[in-house]
C-alpha cells in the first residue's frame, strides 16, 4: 500500500509540473480525486489495512490529496494570467512622469490675508468691510488727521476729488463700523489699500488688515498681549517680538510692533537693515477724538487698534524681494505658493 | 534728520556708546538708523574727528526733536543726565536797533512773533573749519560765515533764523504782511512765484523780500558785499507755512521746522546766539537792542492728569511719584490737586501735549512698553463672524483652484486706452470711469470698470515669457461712478471748482470675478488636450454648480470683444450675471496676443445671492438604474439646447438624466448633418423597472425627435 502510494505521488508531481492548460488541470483532477481516481480508490482499499497501517496510510493519503488540490489551484491562477510570473511579463516603465490633475494657485496675498484674517477670528474677531473709494472724512478727518496736518504726509493719497479719496488705510473701516455699532466690538477688516508710491518695497495698490477692540477696561496691557499671542501664532512661539513707541494721530500711545528678523534671527543683516528687528505692524490705543467722531464716550470706553501690510508679511514669510511680483501675476511665480 | 553724537554731547550728560544711544533713542520712539561699522558706513557718515553721525527719524507729533538740544532733552529725560542750554548771552556794541529799523506786523495771526537784531560791519567769507565740519556732517553745504550760522542755529536750537542784507531793506522798515494781489517774488534759488494773498511775506517799505518762514528773496540775500545783517527770528502760523510751502512748491528745512511748529518761547535765545555768534565769527558787532514784536503772548495749556486713569489706560500701577519724576525729567511743572488728580504746565516747546492722553503717553514712553505686562482682554464680546462677501470669496477660491485656474491680483486702476483696445462703443456703460487727479502713470490713471483689460494683460504678459498654459482668475472691485459725482471733463478752471463742491455720495463698487485659459492646456499631461469654449462653459458651469446654483442659462451675445459666435450671455433664474467666451480675435490681436483666449466675467455679488448654502440631504436611489443609448443624425443647425428640451419633455418621470456622450461630425455621415449620442438614464423610487415600463418611453422620445427635428436613429 505504502508503495502504491508513493508510486502516485511520483506520477502527480511530475504531471503538475507539466501541466499547460486548464484542461489538463481538470484532467489530472478527475485521474487522481475523481470517483475513479487512483487515490480515491486507494482510500477506499483502506479499510483491508491493519488498523495500526490504516492509520498511518490514512493520515498521509489526507495530507497529500490537499497537497494535490493546493498546487492544481495555483496553477490553474498562473494558467489564468493572474500568477506572479505572468504579471512580471512584458516591460512597464514606471519613471515615466505622473498624469497631474491640475490644481491652480490662490494668490499668495489673499492665501496670507486668509491666514492672518483666520487666526484673529480665532481669538473672536469679526470681518468687517468698507468701500475703497473713501470720503476723506472716513479716512482722515474722523481718524484725527485734519487737513493741513503734517501727519498727511506720511501716506501719499490718490485724489478723486477734494473729499473722494481712494483709501490710504483700511482704518476707516474702524470709524464706518463704530458709527453703525455699539460696543463691545473685535473688529477685523482686510481688504485693498492705496497710496502714490511705487518702488521694489512700495505698491501703488496693496493689502492692509485693520483690527480694533473696544471694550470697558481694555489696557495697553491687552493690546501686548493680543499682538504678541498673534505673532506667535503666525511667525512660531519662539520669535521675539518688541513694543516700540510711534505716532499715528488716530492712537495713543502709539505703538510699533518689531519682531526679531526672520533672516538673519535678529544677528543684522541686508533685510532687516543691520538692526536685527523688523517692522511689522503698527498699533496703539485709540485715541479717544476718535471716539468722539463716532459719540462713544471715552471715559466709559477704550479700546486698542492695530493695522498690517500683508505684502510686507508675504515678504518676510517667503523671502520675496520685490512687491512687484506679487502685481506682475508671472504664473511661474504665483504657482510656487 | 541727521546730528552728531559729539554735538549732542555740548547739551547733555550721558554715557551711552553711540550704538546704546541709537537704540536707545529708538526704543522711546525717535527710530534712529543704526551706526553700521565704518567700512559700511556711506560717504560722510563716519563724521569728522571720530565722531557719529545718527540720522533720527521723527514722527510728525514731534517737533520738539527737530533739533540737537530737542534730543538732548530726550536724551537727558531717559538716562536722567544733566542737560544744559546753549550760551546764549549777546556782547552787545553801541547804537540803537530802533533806529535802524522799524516793523510792523500786519498780519498777527500768520505770525504771532516777530523778532529781530542787526549786525554791523561784518565780514562775509568762509566759516571756520569747526563751524564747515558741523553743518557737513548733518547732510548741508558750507556758503558763507552768515549762512552757516543760520543753518548751525537752526540745526542745533529748531529755530530757523533768515539774515537779509539790511542795505538792501527800502525804508528801513520791514513789513509782516499777506502778498498783494499780483505781487511777484524770486527767491533765492532764483524761481520767481507769482503770490497769492494768502501768502505771508516779509516786505520793506516797496517789495516783498522774503516768503515768510519758506524762503528768502534773491533781492535781499546777503552776498560777499554786505557790510550789515537784519537777522530774523519768528515764529509763524504753521497751517499758514504749510500752504504756503505747499502752494509754491518750495520745500525748506526752515518751511518744515515751522509747519510742525516751533518753540515760540526760543524765538529769541535763537536770535541771540546767532547774533553774538555771527559778530563773533565775522569781526562785526551786535548793534544794541532787539526788535520783539510779541503782541498777545501764547499761552501754554495746563493739562490735568489723573493717576488712576493713567494706570488703567495702560495696565499697569505705578505711583503718584513714579508719574512725578517721569514728568519732571520731561520738564514738565506740576501741581498736585489731590491724590488722584495733578495738573501739568506743558513746556512751550511740547506743542504735542495738549490732552490727558497725550501725558499718559509720555508716562508710557519713559516708563517703557517693555515694562507692561501682556495680558488678554476678558471680552463680552463672544460671536466671530466673517461677512456674506469673505466667507463666499474664500469658497470661491477653492472651488476655482480645484477647477485648475490660478488666482491673479491686477491694480484696480488701468488705462483708459484699453476702452479702444477692447473697441467698446463711445457710448457703453463701461467707458464711464473714475480718473484719478494725481495717477503715478498713464497706465493707472483711471479705475477700472471692468476686470477684463487686467485678465488680458495678465495671459499676455505670461504667454510673452514662454507660459502658454494660462488658466487665471481675479476677484476684485469695479467702481461704477454714481450719477453725481462727476469726475470726467475737460481741466478747465469751471469744472475744477465743480469738483471741488463736497461730493455727497461714493461711487458703487461691485465685486467681480473674471478669468481666462488659452487654449493650449496644461503640458504636464503627456496626452496633450485643447481647451474650447466648451471648457469654459463646463468650468463656469461646474463652479456654479458647486455652489448649488443650477438654474443657468445661456444666451447669445453681443459684446465688441466677444466672439460674434462663441460667446454667451450666462444667466441665473433669468438674471444676467455676466458672460463668457473666446475673446474677439480682432481684440485678441490688439493685445499683441497671438493664442486663442476663453475669457468670462461675472458678478460676484449676483452669484453669492443666488447661491444655495444651506444643503439637504437626498435620499440615494433604493432600486436600480436603467441605461439606455441613443444616437441620431439630424441637420447640424439643430442647437442642441432644442433636442434635450424634446427628450426632457417627452418624460419628466422616469427620465432622470439626459447625458451627451458624443458629437460627431465628418465623412460617417451626410455633409450638413451631425450625429448626436445621448445616455438616457431611467429610475424610479417605488420599483426595479422593466423593459415594458421603459420601452414606451424610448419609442416615444425617438419618434418626437423625428417628428419634430427630423432626426434619425444611427
Amino acid at each position: 500500500m505504502k508503495s502504491r502510494l508513493q508510486e502516485i505521488k511520483n506520477k502527480v508531481e511530475s504531471e503538475i509540473t507539466s501541466v499547460k492548460t486548464e484542461d489538463e488541470i481538470s484532467d489530472i483532477r478527475i485521474k487522481y480525486l475523481g470517483r475513479k481516481g487512483a487515490l480515491t480508490l486507494l482510500l477506499k482499499d483502506l479499510s483491508t489495512l491493519p488498523p495500526d497501517e490504516r492509520k498511518e496510510i490514512g493520515k498521509s493519503s489526507n495530507e497529500f490529496k490537499n497537497w494535490i488540490e493546493d498546487n492544481l489551484n495555483q496553477k490553474q491562477k498562473e494558467i489564468k494570467g493572474k500568477g506572479v510570473e505572468n504579471l512580471k511579463k512584458g516591460f512597464f516603465d514606471i519613471t515615466l512622469p505622473g498624469k497631474q490633475a491640475v490644481i491652480g494657485n490662490i494668490h499668495p496675498l489673499a492665501k496670507v490675508l486668509n491666514e492672518v484674517t483666520e487666526i484673529f477670528m480665532v481669538m473672536g474677531f469679526t470681518v468687517a468691510e468698507g468701500p475703497e473709494i473713501e470720503f476723506d472724512y472716513y479716512n482722515f478727518e474722523a481718524l484725527n488727521i485734519p487737513k493741513d496736518h503734517p501727519a498727511r504726509d506720511m501716506q501719499d493719497t490718490f485724489y478723486i476729488t477734494d473729499d473722494v479719496i481712494l483709501r490710504t488705510h483700511t482704518s476707516p473701516v474702524q470709524i464706518r463700523t463704530m458709527e453703525k455699532c455699539s460696543p463691545p466690538l473685535k473688529i477685523i477688516a482686510p481688504g485693498k489699500v492705496y497710496r502714490c508710491d511705487a518702488d521694489v518695497t512700495h505698491s501703488p495698490m496693496f493689502h492692509q488688515i485693520e483690527g480694533f477692540m473696544v471694550d470697558k477696561d481694555i489696557t495697553f496691557g491687552d493690546l501686548k498681549g493680543i499682538l504678541e499671542l498673534f505673532v506667535q501664532q503666525y511667525f512660531g512661539k519662539d520669535v521675539a517680538l518688541r513694543f516700540r513707541p510711534s505716532f499715528f494721530p488716530f492712537t495713543e500711545p502709539s505703538a510699533e510692533v518689531d519682531i526679531h528678523c526672520v533672516i538673519c534671527k535678529g544677528s543684522g543683516c541686508r533685510v532687516c537693515k543691520g538692526t536685527g528687528w523688523l517692522e511689522i505692524l503698527g498699533s496703539g490705543m485709540i485715541d479717544p477724538a476718535v471716539f468722539s467722531y463716532v459719540k462713544y464716550n471715552p471715559e466709559e470706553w477704550t479700546g486698542f487698534a492695530f493695522g498690517m501690510g500683508i505684502e510686507r508679511i508675504a515678504m518676510l514669510k517667503y523671502g520675496v524681494d520685490d512687491i512687484r511680483l506679487f502685481y506682475e501675476n508671472d504664473l511661474r511665480f504665483l504657482k510656487q505658493f | 534728520m541727521k546730528i552728531t553724537y559729539n554735538w549732542l554731547k555740548e547739551f547733555v550728560e550721558f554715557k551711552h556708546s553711540p550704538s546704546e544711544l541709537s537704540k536707545l533713542l529708538t526704543m522711546a520712539g525717535l527710530e534712529t538708523t543704526p551706526l553700521l561699522p565704518p567700512p559700511l558706513q556711506g560717504g560722510g557718515s563716519e563724521g569728522v574727528d571720530g565722531d557719529h553721525v545718527i540720522e533720527v527719524d521723527l514722527t510728525p507729533n514731534r517737533s520738539d526733536c527737530h533739533s540737537v538740544i530737542g534730543i538732548a532733552r530726550e536724551v537727558s529725560a531717559l538716562t536722567g543726565g544733566k542737560f544744559k542750554y546753549p550760551d546764549i548771552s549777546v556782547k552787545e556794541s553801541d547804537g540803537d536797533i530802533n533806529s535802524l529799523i522799524s516793523v510792523a506786523v500786519e498780519s498777527p495771526q500768520l505770525c504771532p512773533r516777530y523778532t529781530a537784531r542787526i549786525i554791523r560791519d561784518v565780514r562775509v567769507k568762509p566759516s571756520p573749519s569747526w563751524l564747515e565740519k558741523k553743518v557737513i556732517a548733518v547732510g548741508l553745504r558750507p556758503i558763507n560765515n552768515i549762512v552757516d550760522i543760520t543753518n548751525y542755529i537752526l540745526w542745533e536750537m529748531g529755530q530757523p533764523l533768515h539774515a537779509f542784507d539790511y542795505d538792501s531793506i527800502k525804508g528801513k522798515k520791514i513789513i509782516v504782511r499777506n502778498a498783494h494781489r499780483n505781487e511777484s517774488l524770486t527767491t533765492l534759488d532764483e524761481k520767481k512765484h507769482n503770490l497769492s494773498e494768502d501768502s505771508l511775506v516779509i516786505a520793506d517799505s516797496e517789495r516783498a523780500v522774503a516768503l515768510a518762514g519758506v524762503m528768502g528773496g534773491g533781492n535781499s540775500g546777503v552776498t560777499q558785499a554786505t557790510r550789515d545783517i537784519l537777522l530774523e527770528s519768528a515764529y509763524f502760523n504753521p497751517i499758514s507755512i504749510r500752504r504756503t510751502s505747499r502752494r509754491h512748491g518750495i520745500f525748506t528745512d526752515s518751511s518744515y521746522r515751522f509747519e510742525r511748529g516751533v518753540d515760540n518761547e526760543g524765538v529769541v535765545a535763537a536770535l541771540d546766539r546767532a547774533a553774538n555768534l555771527m559778530a563773533e565769527l565775522s569781526e562785526g558787532k551786535v548793534v544794541k537792542g532787539r526788535i520783539d514784536c510779541y503782541p498777545k503772548k501764547i499761552s501754554y495749556p495746563q493739562v490735568d492728569l489723573r493717576i488712576s486713569r493713567t494706570n488703567k489706560i495702560l495696565g499697569i500701577s505705578l505711583s503718584r511719584e513714579q508719574i512725578l519724576n517721569i514728568l519732571n525729567r520731561l520738564m514738565f511743572t506740576i501741581k498736585i490737586v489731590d491724590d488722584d488728580r495733578i495738573k501739568v504746565n506743558v513746556p512751550s516747546f511740547r506743542k504735542d501735549i495738549e490732552r490727558e492722553i497725550d501725558l499718559i503717553e509720555e508716562v508710557a514712553r519713559l516708563h517703557g512698553y517693555e515694562k507692561i505686562l501682556k495680558t488678554i482682554p476678558s471680552s463680552k464680546v463672544s460671536v466671530s463672524a466673517s461677512t456674506m462677501s469673505q466667507s463666499f470669496e474664500k469658497e470661491i477660491r477653492n472651488i476655482l483652484t480645484s477647477l485648475g485656474l490660478t488666482e491673479v491680483i491686477n491694480y484696480s486702476f488701468t488705462d483708459e486706452k484699453y476702452f479702444d483696445a477692447i473697441n467698446t462703443p463711445q457710448d457703453d456703460p463701461l467707458r464711464k470711469i473714475m480718473k484719478l487727479r494725481n495717477p503715478l502713470s498713464q497706465n493707472w490713471s483711471v479705475m477700472r470698470t471692468t476686470l477684463l483689460p487686467g485678465i488680458i494683460n495678465t495671459a499676455v504678459f505670461n504667454i510673452n515669457r514662454g507660459i502658454y498654459d494660462v488658466g487665471i482668475f481675479e476677484i476684485g472691485k469695479v467702481f461704477i461712478p454714481h450719477k453725481n459725482l462727476t469726475t470726467e471733463g475737460t481741466e478747465t478752471t469751471e469744472n475744477k471748482n465743480q469738483l471741488a463742491v463736497k461730493s455727497e455720495v461714493l461711487p458703487i463698487e461691485r465685486m467681480m470675478l473674471g478669468g481666462a485659459i488659452t487654449e493650449k492646456s496644461e503640458k504636464k499631461i503627456w496626452e496633450k488636450g485643447e481647451r474650447d469654449f466648451y471648457y469654459l462653459k463646463g468650468l463656469v458651469e461646474s463652479f456654479l454648480g458647486r455652489l448649488n446654483i443650477h438654474d443657468i442659462e445661456f444666451f447669445p451675445i453681443n459684446l465688441s470683444y466677444i466672439h460674434p459666435q462663441k460667446g454667451a450671455c450666462v444667466k441665473i433664474n433669468k438674471e444676467d450675471i455676466g458672460y463668457l467666451g473666446e475673446l474677439n480675435p480682432a481684440v485678441a490681436e490688439g493685445f499683441d496676443l497671438k493664442e486663442k483666449l476663453y475669457v468670462f466675467e461675472l458678478s460676484l455679488d449676483k452669484i453669492i445671492t443666488k447661491a444655495v448654502t444651506e444643503k439637504k440631504y437626498t435620499h440615494l436611489p433604493k432600486y436600480p438604474s436603467i441605461y439606455r443609448d441613443i444616437a441620431i443624425v439630424l441637420d447640424n443647425h439643430i442647437k442642441s439646447e432644442d433636442v434635450y428640451k424634446i427628450i426632457r419633455e417627452t418624460d419628466n418621470l422616469i427620465l432622470k438624466e439626459i447625458n451627451l456622450f458624443d458629437y460627431y461630425e465628418g465623412r460617417q455621415i451626410p455633409v450638413g448633418k451631425k450625429s448626436l449620442a445621448y445616455s438616457l438614464v431611467y429610475r424610479t423610487d417605488e420599483r426595479t423597472l422593466t423593459e415594458e415600463d421603459i420601452n414606451p418611453i424610448h419609442e416615444k422620445v425617438i419618434a418626437n425627435l423625428r417628428d419634430k427635428l427630423g432626426a434619425v436613429l444611427r
